[in-house]
């Protein structure tokens, strides 16, 4: 543990004491250092030293709620509290209705302002303020009871059906989109914030209240982790209306999969993860998400604003009636199979296995080797692509060898279904090879001359087309060989012959691989340094891993997953 | 915008509420006395003196000065520098009642009877020179420490408002809180206490 470490942690402790001490309890050193017994002399210096400092902490407990408020609401109950105050049920007994009032812990006069703003926000999804009142010092807030429970309640029952996540969003951002144009953000959209009535109508609530949540804002990991970059950030500027759509895309996404989009532990790893890391698509979790919507929410969660929506497009994107309402692969939606009861189920179970199976918990992925933005083939990991099997197509990579084989062949990327062979590149001895299905025998190797340099990056490819099979090196044309039958079956695998079949395996580094549709490459070419992502583009992968994935770069999601030899 | 919002209500707020003005500025001096009251405590004379004899008197008016003056861009700047006049206020308090010439000088505390009896004896300022290393120390700390003491001590906002009022979640100001009373400990420590 280092030292920065080591504080964070004593300081952790001694405020898990303090909590503790607020409520009354004296929690035993020995007991609150169970874990990290090292650190107990330390700790309980520093509890001494707080207990002789306690006569600075005159924070108060809460005061009672009152009974009546302005001789008009009649205080039912608390509904619930936060950081920024207490929210009660009250009987506003003139207009005979209940009521929700917010008590707001600041004694900030100034709130006022804002709040007398807030209340000429109207709009059929937002909790309305009517009145903002002052009793005895303390000044109040009525607005709307709303008779439900909040999406945070409901999510906590499981990821929602598509449509209702889908339809439910699109309200909402309707609503955000409604308030930007009077100039309100938000602020702090998250699940507790966005209330269900008993008809399943959402309300979004305590707008602009939330005065400033940007900035460090938070050490809580479960508000950080609906902050946008740009708030934590603290780039002012940036931040307006899109950090509102980026906190409501990862609302989405916790709709669409019960999950966050970072899976971390720490308020610190949420924050690199949200300024840094890219998010898994929410099919990853849920496979009934479709591409579509998986690049919808994406879209929200994009680290700058200007790469999100507004909250007219958002719903619009939501609500678009082209969208794909379940999608199939194109071999079953071209079947012409009528899909009716067990069969559809069965298929489509079949469909979500093909999926990539999510990292097991209990299988720590492999280590992966990246150097100078490439990644290190060794022989101990493959990467399996979600990509089924087909043809026509081309496999790509930019690669660098160190040596030859002469004893076992090296796939590069392969779909090697045992016993037939697949659609493959690879070299065998110095050698580019392709491997193909041939129509009347399950073994077709395609050798070519080309030699692979050593210690050079080289571009390699196999064009897999309709009339033959094409290997190209650096561009040149190496040899061409019988067409490959379209057989699908398997997945393309990036580091050895198969999925099914993980031998062959490539050492060496790789610094992209792609597949892509058709026969992309007929005559002789320049290989691109870097691959564009073109509509031809299934699939492209760098060095870009990221929690047992390797991220496909195309924008299609087609991310790899990392699996042990 | 919310924060061009929030800054044209506080330069409104400046310029125009003077309702709600003069309600924060009585908040404010409300905090100088009741902390100079707590300082004096000790001092059961001098208490009942500065109740009535023109230092605190002094100190509120030129307090009042000080708030009526200032044009705020944000609460965070007014409760910040509502808390420096107080802490100055309260030091120049100290000053005068301390000191071969202070008020103070022949004058007896009450013994640290108020200090609780605990086994841990607490190491709240005794003496004029205790509160003014207090004060001193509170503006040596990192900025970050300081200003959540000046909201939550000095200006006696609840922590939640005091997060707020700085832009910061609960949990950082409660860390900030705690570092600084920590820090402030090691202050107050070297000064006896048990022979006031």
């Amino acid at each position: 543990m280092n030292d920065a470490s080591r504080d964070d942690r004593i300081a952790d402790l001694l405020l898990r004491w303090e909590v503790e001490r607020e409520r009354g309890n004296d929690l035993p050193i020995d007991q609150l250092c169970a874990e990290c017994p090292e650190l107990r002399d330390e700790v309980e210096q520093k509890v001494e030293a707080l207990k002789r400092m306690a006569w600075m902490s005159g924070d108060a407990e809460e005061p009672p709620l009152p009974e009546v408020i302005v001789g008009r609401y009649k205080v039912e109950r608390l509904l619930g509290q936060g950081g920024h105050g207490r929210v009660v049920l009250a009987f506003d007994t003139e207009l005979e209705r209940r009521v929700a009032i917010k008590i707001p812990h600041s004694p900030l006069a100034p709130l006022r302002v804002e709040a007398r703003r807030i209340a000429k926000l109207r709009h059929d999804n937002i909790v309305a303020v009517h009145d903002i009142v002052e009793d005895d010092g303390q000044w109040f807030l009525v607005g709307d009871f709303i008779d439900g429970q909040s999406l945070a309640d409901l999510i906590a029952a499981g990821p929602l059906e598509i449509e209702k996540a889908t339809s439910l969003i699109a309200t909402v951002a309707e609503a955000l989109h409604h308030a930007h144009e009077q100039g309100f953000i938000h602020r702090d959209i998250k699940p507790p914030n966005i209330l269900i009535d008993a008809n399943g109508k959402p309300f979004l609530t305590d707008f602009g209240i939330a005065v400033s949540t940007d900035e460090e804002s938070s050490d809580n990991l479960g508000t950080v982790a609906y902050m946008s970059p740009e708030q934590i950030a603290g780039e002012k500027q940036l931040i307006g209306p899109r950090s509102d759509i980026y906190s409501l895309g990862v609302v989405l996404y916790e709709c669409l999969t019960g999950k966050l989009p970072y899976q971390v532990d720490t308020p610190l790893t949420a924050r690199e993860s949200v300024l840094f890391r890219h998010q898994l698509p929410p099919s990853t979790w849920n496979g009934q998400v479709g591409k579509w919507l998986n690049r919808i929410c994406l879209h929200c969660l994009s680290k700058h604003p200007e790469g999100r929506y507004s909250g007219k497009a958002l719903a619009e994107a939501l609500r678009s009636p082209e969208r794909e309402p379940f999608e199939l692969p194109s071999w079953l939606k071209t079947s012409g199979v009528f899909l009716c009861g067990a069969m559809a189920t069965l298929l489509v179970s079949f469909f979500l296995n093909f999926e990539p199976e999510l990292p097991v918990e209990a299988e720590k992925p492999p280590t992966v080797i990246v150097e100078n933005d490439a990644l290190v083939f060794d022989g101990s990991y493959r990467i399996v692509t979600p990509v089924e099997r087909f043809a026509p197509c081309t496999l790509e990579a930019w690669i660098m060898i160190e040596d030859y084989d002469n004893e076992h062949p090296r796939f590069i990327i392969g779909s090697d279904l045992a016993p037939r062979f697949g659609n493959s590149l690879g070299i065998i001895g110095a050698g580019l090879v392709a491997e193909y299905i041939p129509t009347d025998s399950q073994q077709g190797i395609i050798f070519s001359d080309a030699t692979v340099p050593l210690n050079e990056w080289t571009h390699v490819a196999a064009v897999f087309g309709e009339t033959e099979t094409r290997l190209y090196l650096d561009g040149k044309h190496a040899v061409s060989g019988p067409a490959t039958k379209p057989l699908g079956g398997t997945r393309f695998v990036i580091g050895c012959v198969g999925d099914t079949n993980p031998i062959d395996s490539f050492i060496g580094k790789v610094r992209s691989a792609r597949i892509s549709e058709g026969e992309r490459y007929f005559t002789e070419f320049t290989p691109d340094e870097s691959f564009e992502n073109d509509t031809a583009t299934l699939a492209s992968y760098s060095h870009d891993v990221h929690e047992g994935r390797v991220l496909d770069i195309s924008g299609n999601e087609q991310h790899g997953i990392l699996r042990r030899k | 915008m919310p924060h061009t919002t929030e800054l044209q209500n506080w330069l409104d707020l400046s310029n125009a509420e003077g309702e709600l003005r003069a309600e924060i500025i009585e908040h404010t001096l409300d905090r100088l006395r009741v902390l100079a009251s707590k300082m004096l405590g000790r001092f059961p004379r001098v208490r009942r003196w500065a109740e009535t004899d023109d230092v605190l008197q002094d100190s509120i008016i030129r307090l009042h000065r000080a708030l009526a003056e200032v044009r705020p861009e944000s609460p965070r700047q007014f409760y910040g520098l509502a808390a420096t006049q107080i802490r100055r206020e309260l030091i120049d308090l100290a000053r005068k009642h301390d000191g071969p010439e202070g008020i103070g000088k022949n004058h007896h505390t009450d013994d640290g009877k108020a200090v609780r009896q605990t086994a841990t004896k607490s190491v709240e300022p005794e003496s004029m020179e205790a509160w003014e290393a207090f004060h001193n120390q509170v503006d040596s700390l990192p900025a970050d420490q300081r200003e959540v003491v000046e909201l939550v001590w000095y200006d006696g906002m609840k922590q939640p408002a005091a997060a707020d009022v700085l832009g910061i979640s609960l949990a950082t100001l409660k860390r900030r809180w705690q570092a600084a009373r920590l820090t402030l400990f090691e202050t107050l420590k070297d000064f006896d206490f048990t022979n006031e």
